[in-house]
C-alpha cells in the first residue's frame, strides 16, 4: 500500500501541472489535456466552464458580404492614422468588405493589417479594384510579430488616385479545427501613407 | 625375612588393584578375560594390549560413537543442541544479487525519466494566467513530460515488483535451520586412581571442572 502511494506521488510529482485559464488557446483550439478552448476569450479552461464562441463587433458593419455592401471607410487623407475595425467572422459569414476611394495625392499607398487569434480559423486579406473588380493582391507575412496567441497578416499596395478600392476580409480556409471552429474575431487596421 | 615381607606386600598390592579395577571408571573398562591370578606375577610376552587409561589404543569394547561405556562405566552428560543456519549457496546469492541489482537499475532509470519529466514539466507548469498560447512546441513538451512520467512510473513499478520479488525470494530461499547435537562425556565423580607400575605404583585421579 505504501509503495502504491509512493508510486502515485512520484507520478503526480512529475506530471505537468497546469491550472485552468493559464494559457491562451493555440491553433485549432489547442489546449492542454483535460482543458478546452473557451469561445469568448480563447483561454484554455476546464470543460465545465467552457462557453461557446461569441463576438460582438465594435462597429455594426453587416451586411458587408459583397463589394457592393462594403462598409465605407472615412476619408483618411494622404497620410492617416490607422482606421481600426474590430469585427467578427461568424460561422455563416463568408466574407466582410470595406472600401475607400484613393485620395488625390502625388503618391499614396494603403497599409492594411489584420490581427486575429490563432485559436480559430485563420483570416486573410485581399485588395480589390472595385472599378474593375480585379484582385490586386493579397496579404503576406508581416515583418513584425504580434502578441502571444495572435497572428498578423499585412497588405501594402500603392494606390491610384481617384480609384475605388475594396478590402476583402475572409477565411483563409485553414485553422478551423476541421470545420469545428469556422469563426474568429479580428481587428483590421487600415491607413494611408506615402510610399 | 625382609624378602618374604616384600613379597607379601607386593601380593597384597596386586590383589587390591585387581579388586578396585571395575570402579576405576573409563580407564578400566571390561576387557578380555584377565589372566588368572595365581598370586604370583606372570610374565606376558604377547603384544601389550591397549590401556584406555593411558590413551595408548582404543579399546574395541568401548563405544566410540556415543561415548557410552558398557554398563558399569561412566555416565553420559546431557546432550548439547546447537542451532545454526548454513550459508546460502553461491547460486542463490548470485540470483538474489542479480535480481536486486536489476531492481536498483530499473529504479535508477525510472528516476532518470522522473527527473527528465520534472524538468520538462517545470517549463510549462502554470498556476495562473501566463498570457502565452498553447503552441505545438508546448504541446510537444507536455507530451514528452507526460511520456517520461509514465515511463518513470512503469519503471518504478517494475523495479518495485522485482525488489519485492527479491525480498520474498530472499526469505523463501533462506536455508533451513540445522540442529547439531553434541553428546558430551561427563566425567565420573572424582575418583582416586592407584595403579602398579614396574618398580612402583601410579597414583592419580579423575575429576571434572
Amino acid at each position: 500500500m505504501r509503495a502504491a502511494v509512493l508510486l502515485v506521488l512520484a507520478l503526480v510529482a512529475c506530471t505537468p501541472d497546469i491550472v485552468s485559464d493559464s494559457y491562451l488557446c493555440g491553433p485549432n483550439e489547442a489546449c492542454p489535456d483535460d482543458q478546452v478552448c473557451n469561445g469568448p476569450d480563447n483561454h484554455c479552461v476546464l470543460p465545465s466552464g467552457v462557453q461557446p464562441f461569441a463576438c460582438t463587433p465594435k462597429i455594426a458593419t453587416e451586411p458587408d458580404n459583397t463589394a457592393q455592401e462594403a462598409h465605407v471607410l472615412p476619408d483618411l487623407g494622404c497620410v492617416s492614422v490607422p482606421f481600426i475595425d474590430e469585427n467578427c467572422m461568424l460561422e455563416n459569414d463568408a466574407e466582410d468588405w470595406v472600401k475607400l476611394a484613393a485620395p488625390a495625392c502625388a503618391a499614396v499607398q494603403i497599409e492594411a493589417v489584420v490581427t486575429f487569434p490563432v485559436a480559430f480559423e485563420r483570416i486573410k486579406l485581399e485588395l480589390w479594384d472595385l472599378d474593375h473588380m480585379t484582385n490586386l493582391g493579397e496579404d503576406v507575412q508581416c515583418p513584425q510579430v504580434g502578441e502571444e496567441g495572435e497572428e498578423l497578416r499585412c497588405l501594402t499596395k500603392t494606390l491610384v488616385s481617384g480609384t475605388n478600392y475594396g478590402i476583402q476580409v475572409k477565411p483563409a480556409g485553414d485553422g478551423d479545427c476541421d470545420g469545428d471552429c469556422r469563426f474568429n474575431r479580428y481587428t483590421l487596421r487600415v491607413q494611408l501613407s506615402t510610399p | 625375612m625382609r624378602a618374604l615381607l616384600a613379597c607379601v606386600a607386593m601380593l597384597i598390592a596386586t590383589r587390591a588393584y585387581a579388586d578396585d579395577s571395575p570402579a576405576a571408571g573409563p580407564t578400566l573398562p571390561p576387557g578380555p578375560a584377565a589372566p588368572p591370578q595365581t598370586g604370583e606375577p606372570t610374565t606376558d610376552t604377547s603384544e601389550p594390549k591397549g590401556d584406555p587409561a593411558y590413551g595408548e589404543k582404543p579399546d574395541p569394547t568401548y563405544d566410540q560413537s556415543h561415548g557410552v561405556p558398557d554398563a558399569g562405566g561412566p555416565s553420559v552428560g546431557k546432550d548439547i543442541y546447537i542451532k545454526s543456519y548454513p550459508d546460502r549457496s553461491k547460486t542463490n546469492v548470485m540470483g538474489l544479487a542479480i535480481a536486486g541489482g536489476a531492481a536498483v537499475v530499473l529504479g535508477g532509470i525510472g528516476l532518470y525519466f522522473h527527473l527528465d519529466s520534472r524538468a520538462e514539466s517545470s517549463t510549462i507548469n502554470a498556476h495562473k494566467f501566463t498570457g502565452q498560447a498553447w503552441t505545438p512546441d508546448r504541446e510537444a513538451t507536455y507530451d514528452d513530460a507526460h511520456s517520461s512520467a509514465v515511463t518513470a512510473g512503469v519503471l518504478y513499478g517494475i523495479g518495485g515488483a522485482v525488489l519485492l520479488g527479491t525480498a520474498i525470494a530472499y526469505m523463501v530461499t533462506e536455508p533451513k535451520m540445522e540442529t547439531i547435537v553434541i553428546h558430551p562425556h561427563r566425567s565420573p565423580k572424582p575418583t582416586a586412581l592407584l595403579a602398579p607400575t614396574r618398580g612402583g605404583a601410579f597414583v592419580g585421579g579423575t575429576w571434572s571442572f
